[in-house]
């Protein structure tokens, strides 16, 4: 394709060129979304320690939770029995219409906060807290209250859904499909795949962003690979609907009807004729005997109805659960009536067989249940390497035609470029402003603010629309530099901004061993000297370009390019 | 095994491996000795040497976790080492001659006293 002067398309030339058009144009139009998925899929697998983070108010109140416990280990609150008593007692008097009642009576150790959920009349979800100690419902004051964020659910989010429920996942879906189609043509197109595994020439211009391309792809296919099938197999019903609605419909009410079937086919139906619950310990008890673990939630349909149903579910605890792939937790479920044992499930498994089961370890593949920090960590840098893998080849299509048109869009080709050199620099350095913007965010906006959570999505948003416009309007490599910089400002600015507005800095996050406010802190500050150093190095060639070629940003003092690295 | 161990001794495992892969390839061992070639008694033992801790790397993290978690914590390892070792093949290639020799004994003797004890 390199020798040629114009551009192939589909169909023409070998079956390599022929995958090497696929890889290019579906690599190009879908790397802006895909790098968007990928940055903030990876940062949400820390979404617990960026919410943590996030809502600075808990930090007081679990450093004081944890001196409690030292010093008096499990000597925190009430009984089982009596936390089971509490909860009950609280629904009856309060909530006796609800239809569904979830107890969480106490954390695994039989310590920890006691926490009721239920179904309302309008069948929303509803929660309430009881005091360990007394068993009255705790009413919060407004200025104990943390902060409404969503914290590093934003970013889980945003990743499969990008805030915009069905429609997106729909887009993300095709997206995902798209870059497994993209690995399939790249792993193809690239023809010293073993020859150049562990090769990365550094400024060599378009050679070096083929290299890092191709190894930092090459490198971690099988994580590439895994993460985008299993994201789609997770929502395979969402995005293979066919068959739900064949045998259930097409309605929302159908939809539930099929969820019911497929996850609670033996649901009793309500009687009419009214039981007390009864006492829950001994149901308890025996559900913990069954599964194996400590109870961490009792779940109870249709209470005071004679047709109640009780069921027992467990803690995982942290090491077995590191240890399986599917991360489901024990369950027994009793018929309240007679006590009948009527469902029991092992750690591990999952209700509704192998095919349930399966589903259950891809979602535990691409969440990273399993392994605990070390594979968090493995997960983050492989993530991190993919969306390295998108920005390399979005640049790299660039990188290529800035020297020389290609002239695929015929008279609009010199617009079209400019609009993906714009594209480029607020899809890649613009989301990450965005991102470090989203905790700005989380500092700046007053904390009683009413939407307070949606005001932080909007400066998200906001700050990302901005740096589009202003890479549209901005020279390309003005964009870049100025973007860059602007990253780096807000990165390595954070943990100032953190000590201005909540008084906690790097220091004392880490000598309280708050690893995961200290860790957030770390990473930022790290990404900030990573885009100096970037900021440094561009301006270093724009530079030495001056002289040469004065009015455009062009440097092909480079070995002419083969053809495997024309089909970038 | 402690999970922080074992990742530590699957990494310096994988990293070794990668090391020992890539300078069995001519353009890498040009880059640590100048030869052109590597002499192919020399290319068998690299070779052998990569395929072996590659495989040691399931050692600690299957006794870390589990078979099933061990093979995706593997998979996960061997695209870190091959990272580090493509890296540090581009900024020092006698470091990484170096690094790679170096924690592969102590990594391979603590592979081993895990199976053991």
């Amino acid at each position: 394709m390199g020798q040629k002067k114009k551009a192939l398309t589909a169909g023409q030339g070998s079956f390599r060129q022929a995958h090497a058009w696929l890889h290019t144009w579906c690599g190009l139009w879908f790397s802006w979304l895909l790098f968007a998925v990928f940055l903030t899929g990876t940062l949400a697998v820390f979404e617990e320690p960026i919410t943590h983070w996030m809502t600075p108010e808990h930090h007081a109140q679990e450093q004081a939770a944890a001196a409690d416990r030292s010093v008096e280990p499990a000597a925190d609150g009430a009984s089982l029995s009596q936390r089971l008593a509490w909860a009950t007692a609280y629904m009856e008097t309060q909530h006796p219409g609800a239809g569904m009642w979830e107890l969480w009576p106490a954390d695994a150790e039989g310590a920890g906060e006691l926490r009721v959920y239920w179904f309302d009349a309008d069948g929303q979800y509803a929660a309430a807290d009881l005091d360990a100690s007394t068993g009255e419902p705790v009413i919060r004051k407004p200025g104990q209250q943390a902060r409404k964020t969503m914290g590093g659910h934003h970013f889980v989010d945003f990743h499969y859904e990008l805030h915009a429920g069905r429609l997106g996942l729909w887009i993300i879906g095709a997206a995902a499909m798209v870059m497994l189609v993209a690995l399939v043509s790249g792993v193809i197109t690239h023809r010293r795949i073993f020859k150049d595994f562990f090769t990365f020439r550094v400024r060599k211009g378009q050679r070096s962003w083929l290299d890092a391309h191709n190894a930092v792809a090459v490198l971690t296919l099988p994580f590439q690979f895994m993460i985008a099938y299993t994201g789609i197999a997770i929502s395979g019903l969402a995005l293979m609907p066919a068959g739900v609605h064949a045998y259930f419909g097409t309605e929302a009410e159908d939809a539930r009807t099929f969820f019911s079937a497929l996850n609670e086919s033996d649901k009793p139906l309500r009687s009419g004729q009214s039981m007390a619950v009864p006492a829950l310990e001994p149901f308890v008890l025996r559900g913990q005997a069954l599964m194996g673990q400590p109870v961490r939630a009792v779940v109870i349909d249709h209470p005071g109805d004679a047709a109640a149903r009780i069921g027992v579910y467990g803690w995982n605890d942290a090491v077995s659960v590191s240890q399986r792939l599917s991360s489901t937790s024990g369950m027994a479920m009793f018929s309240a009536a007679t006590g009948d044992v009527l469902q029991v499930r092992q750690p591990g498994n999952a209700d509704g067989g192998t095919a349930m089961l399966a589903q259950s370890v891809m979602a535990g593949l691409h969440m990273v249940t399993f392994g605990g920090w070390a594979l968090k960590w493995v997960y983050f840098v492989c993530g991190l390497a993919g969306s390295a893998m998108m920005a390399t080849g979005a640049i790299l299509f660039m990188v290529k035609r800035r020297g020389k048109h290609l002239g695929e869009f015929g008279g609009a080709t010199a617009r079209v470029y400019r609009m993906i050199e714009g594209l480029n620099v607020a899809a890649i350095a613009g989301l990450a402003v965005a991102c470090v913007g989203f905790l700005w965010a989380n500092r700046l906006i007053p904390a009683g603010l009413n939407h307070r959570d949606d005001w932080e999505l909007v400066a998200f948003f906001a700050v990302w629309l901005l740096s589009l416009l202003h890479a549209l309007i901005r020279q390309p490599s003005a964009a870049w530099c100025e973007q860059l910089g602007a990253l780096a400002v807000l990165c390595l600015l954070l943990p100032v901004l953190n000590l201005v507005t909540t008084g906690e800095h790097l220091l004392a996050q880490i000598m309280h061993a708050d690893w995961e406010s200290a860790g957030v802190e770390l990473f930022v500050v790290a990404v900030g000297i990573c885009a100096l150093g970037a900021l440094r190095s561009l301006r270093q060639r724009s530079a030495m370009r001056v002289p040469r070629t004065p009015s455009k940003p062009s440097n092909h003092a480079v070995p002419l390019p083969t053809e495997q690295e024309t089909a970038a | 095994m402690n999970a922080w161990y074992a990742s530590t001794v699957a990494l310096a495992l994988s990293w070794a491996g990668m090391a020992a892969l890539a300078f069995a390839m001519d353009r890498h061992y040009e880059q640590l000795t100048g030869c052109d070639e590597v002499p192919a008694l020399q290319r068998v033992i690299l070779r052998s040497a990569g395929a072996f801790f590659l495989v040691a790397v399931l050692v600690p993290a299957t006794l870390a976790w589990s078979a099933s978690v061990g093979v995706v914590a593997a998979l996960g390892f061997w695209s870190l080492g091959a990272l580090l070792a493509a890296a540090f093949m581009t900024w020092s290639p006698h470091l990484l001659a170096w690094v790679g020799a170096s924690v592969a004994l102590p990594s391979l003797c603590a592979g081993i006293l895990g199976l053991t004890g």
